[in-house]
């Protein structure tokens, strides 16, 4: 896309932003949801793109360049997927899901679904997870589509089994004939009445289960059947080169993505950090090397199959479009896990290219290939 | 799966010595050895712990020399709480603070660092049988050799994996050996050896020798030193290319001059050519670009890695702009760091 712009004339954003796609180019299909035109916006406004000056003087062998680069990816979960919720007679709640927690925070977003289906407070939910023997069936940890899949499902079956206690709570009150639709519940009281006269406390109604536990069973729904979903992002790179040994500096690394709604900032952000600084090593250093002669792979050792260190992680900043997706799923969240992956090491060759003036097309970008591109463009001038 | 070991710890070097041979190693830090067993690589029948010995830990200075104690781990000596190894061998503190991560260096012992194994991914490969194992070729000059040898190649194409040992040839250490019927003192220029048929090893050090100290002499007052590290990673990898230079002043021109690359050979390489090119000259950019070029004369490049004699230079070139700007040894992160 760069090496394009760069013979058109084009700034990179701009080129990116005439072929603007409103819709899934392939069948032309309407998106869920996507945010890109706001997300270029935020990331070119707090990396500076539209600044001209920007470049600082250079000093010594070192090279500065920036480059950007954006994601399309899925995201978007589906069926099936199975939840169970129950509310034991303690008054908190038990979730269980046949996925896992692979450090994403899952544990922690499915328990906010549920408490805020509930409308119980996060400490009284206990997330069950990874046990297939004790959980429903739930999907395997890829495609970023644990929260879009589990998500929905969790937030089902929390409904269920509220409506277990609402019934309960509707016969409590002698209105068993009620519909179950005009209760509702606040701040771990349900609610009901033409004034909210009527309030009930949680607990209450779990002391009248008599040692019962209400269970709730969900599902994820289908996916729309006239709309693709897909999870969209641009990241900004700056970055360093030094030309006499091919060593690149990655100075600052801006991610802005959008995935729908963000169910916790803290998580995603995380997610967001640690997808880059795995793009990072895509970009830089994991290598996959073949022996031709026996096919065995040289890099099969984190000695030599190089993940990278803090000290070659950039500053990240993450900023997200939280802008809920409801046509995608009940919970309006698309997935993270991969989208952070996706750009970064095309946004760092690209920076290095215009840092250069050079482009590299293979990765990793080691010192050796940067040098490989440094002498290729000497023997092209 | 680690092979069954005996174990026994020795409590003088004479114990351990008695006990060395083909079959039975010493264990030091242990940072590469155990993995080399692990993975198969090689399977000692005995372990001997040094680390129980008394004595051969820690930096002594003498009247014109300093001892390091071959026990001592790679952390004391990036932290020396002796000011003036820090101030005169600022090349060897740089080349430790640049080695592995702190954890391994807090492991990791100044003895074991200069025999640790080729870093080789055939080498390290239990599945291939490689020269250097007792295997009938090398396998990286036909196949894959980015990270490989560009100067005295062959029959082996390994290169050295240690930053302090680059460091030590420039300060032309010595390596004290003890075995059971004599006590040695090695040049580390000597200690250092091209595996060669009938004797596939990287160093002197015979099965029943264990080595007690390294010696560095005092250099001269105007004498100063820079470690260059070139990796693809910023911490915990070996390098690609290193350049230690020590050089010592009369006035402006150089008077002696050592100039050492790592990374390019089967043991750490003496520039010739280039501490020629610097003797008796100021240090210019003139004279330091001159060294650069000189410093990789004789290099053969394979298909895969003629980059690194574009990197040795460029390691060169960097270490001698460090003298260039006087006293470095408070400059990087090297030097004990007092707060």
């Amino acid at each position: 896309m760069d090496a394009l712009a760069n013979k058109l004339g084009l700034d990179p954003l701009d080129l990116r932003l005439k072929n603007y796609a409103e819709v899934d180019p392939a069948g032309e299909t309407p998106y869920t949801g996507k945010g890109l035109r706001d997300v270029y916006a935020i990331g070119a406004q707090r990396s500076g793109w539209r600044d001209c000056d920007s470049a600082p003087p250079q000093e010594g062998p070192w090279r500065r360049g920036r480059g950007m680069a954006s994601q399309l990816w899925g995201g978007g979960g589906g069926p099936p997927a199975n939840a169970i919720v129950k509310l034991l007679p303690d008054g908190t709640m038990e979730v269980l899901v046949g996925v896992q927690d692979i450090g994403t925070g899952t544990k922690t977003v499915l328990a906010q679904i549920a408490a805020e289906e509930m409308g119980l407070p996060l400490a009284a939910v206990r997330v069950v997870l990874g046990d297939t023997r004790a959980t429903p069936y739930g999907p395997t940890s890829a495609g970023s589509q644990t929260l879009p899949s589990a998500g929905p499902a969790v937030r089902a079956a929390a409904r269920a089994c509220l409506r277990d206690v609402l019934e309960l709570a509707a016969q409590m009150v002698g209105r068993a004939d009620a519909d179950i639709d005009d209760f509702r519940v606040e701040r771990g009281e349900i609610v009901y009445g033409p004034q909210d006269d009527v309030r009930i406390p949680f607990r209450d109604v779990a002391a009248k289960m008599d040692g019962y536990t209400l269970v709730g069973d969900g599902a994820r729904g289908p996916n729309p059947r006239d709309a693709r979903v897909n999870t969209f992002g641009a990241q900004f790179a700056q970055v360093e080169v030094n030309e006499e040994t091919g060593q690149v500096r990655i100075l600052e690394l801006l991610a802005v993505h959008d995935v729908g709604r963000v169910i916790n900032p803290m998580t995603a952000a995380n997610q967001v950090y640690g997808g880059v600084i795995q793009g990072v090593g895509l970009g830089r250093m994991e290598e996959r090397v073949l022996d031709g002669e026996t096919g065995i792979q040289l890099t099969a050792s984190l000695e030599n199959y190089k993940v990278p260190t803090m000290m070659d992680a950039p500053d990240i900043e993450v900023s997200f479009l939280d802008r809920a997706d409801p046509k995608a799923n009940s919970i309006g969240a698309r997935g993270l896990g991969e989208p952070p992956i996706i750009p970064a090491p095309a946004a760092i060759a690209n920076a290095v290219s215009d840092a250069i003036g050079a482009r590299l097309t293979d990765l990793p970008i080691t010192p050796r290939r940067v040098l490989q591109a440094l002498r290729s463009r000497e023997e092209g001038r | 799966m680690i092979k069954p070991f005996a174990y026994a710890s020795a409590s003088t070097v004479a114990e351990a010595v008695q006990a060395l041979d083909g079959g039975c190693r010493p264990l030091a830090g242990g940072t590469d050895l155990i993995v080399l067993m692990k993975r198969g690589i090689v399977s000692p029948e005995r372990l001997v712990n040094v680390k129980t010995i008394p004595g051969i830990r820690g930096v002594e200075e003498g009247e014109d020399d300093w001892r390091i104690g071959a026990l001592t781990p790679l952390s004391e000596l990036a932290a020396s709480d002796i000011p003036s190894v820090g101030r005169n061998l600022t090349v060897l503190v740089q080349a430790v603070v640049e080695s592995a991560t702190p954890q391994l260096r807090h492991a990791a012992t100044l003895g074991g660092n200069l025999l640790q194994r080729p870093r080789c991914w055939y080498f390290r490969n239990p599945r291939i049988e490689c020269w250097l194992k007792g295997g009938a070729r090398c396998f990286a000059v036909q196949g894959r050799h980015a990270s490989h040898a560009i100067l005295g190649g062959g029959p082996c194409w390994m290169v050295h994996p240690s930053d302090p040992a680059v460091a030590l040839t420039a300060l032309d250490a010595r390596v004290e050996l003890v075995g059971p019927r004599e006590r040695r003192r090695v040049e580390l220029a000597d200690f250092f050896t091209e595996p060669r048929s009938g004797a596939r090893s990287e160093t002197v050090v015979e099965a029943n020798e264990l080595i007690t100290a390294v010696f560095v002499s005092t250099p001269p007052p105007d004498s100063r030193g820079a470690y260059v590290k070139i990796a693809e990673r910023a911490a915990w990898d070996f390098a690609l290319v290193s350049a230690a230079t020590q050089l010592s002043f009369d006035g402006d021109l150089v008077d002696d001059a050592r100039v050492v690359l790592g990374g390019v050979a089967s043991a750490p390489w003496r520039a010739g050519d280039a501490e020629e090119a610097l003797c008796g000259r100021a240090l210019t950019p003139e004279a330091i670009e001159a060294a650069a070029s000189a410093s990789t004369a004789g290099a053969e490049p394979l298909s895969e890695n003629g980059y690194k004699v574009e990197l040795a230079q460029a390691a060169v070139r960097e270490a001698l702009r460090r003298l260039r700007q006087g006293p470095v040894w408070q400059s990087r992160a090297a030097g004990p760091r007092k707060p």
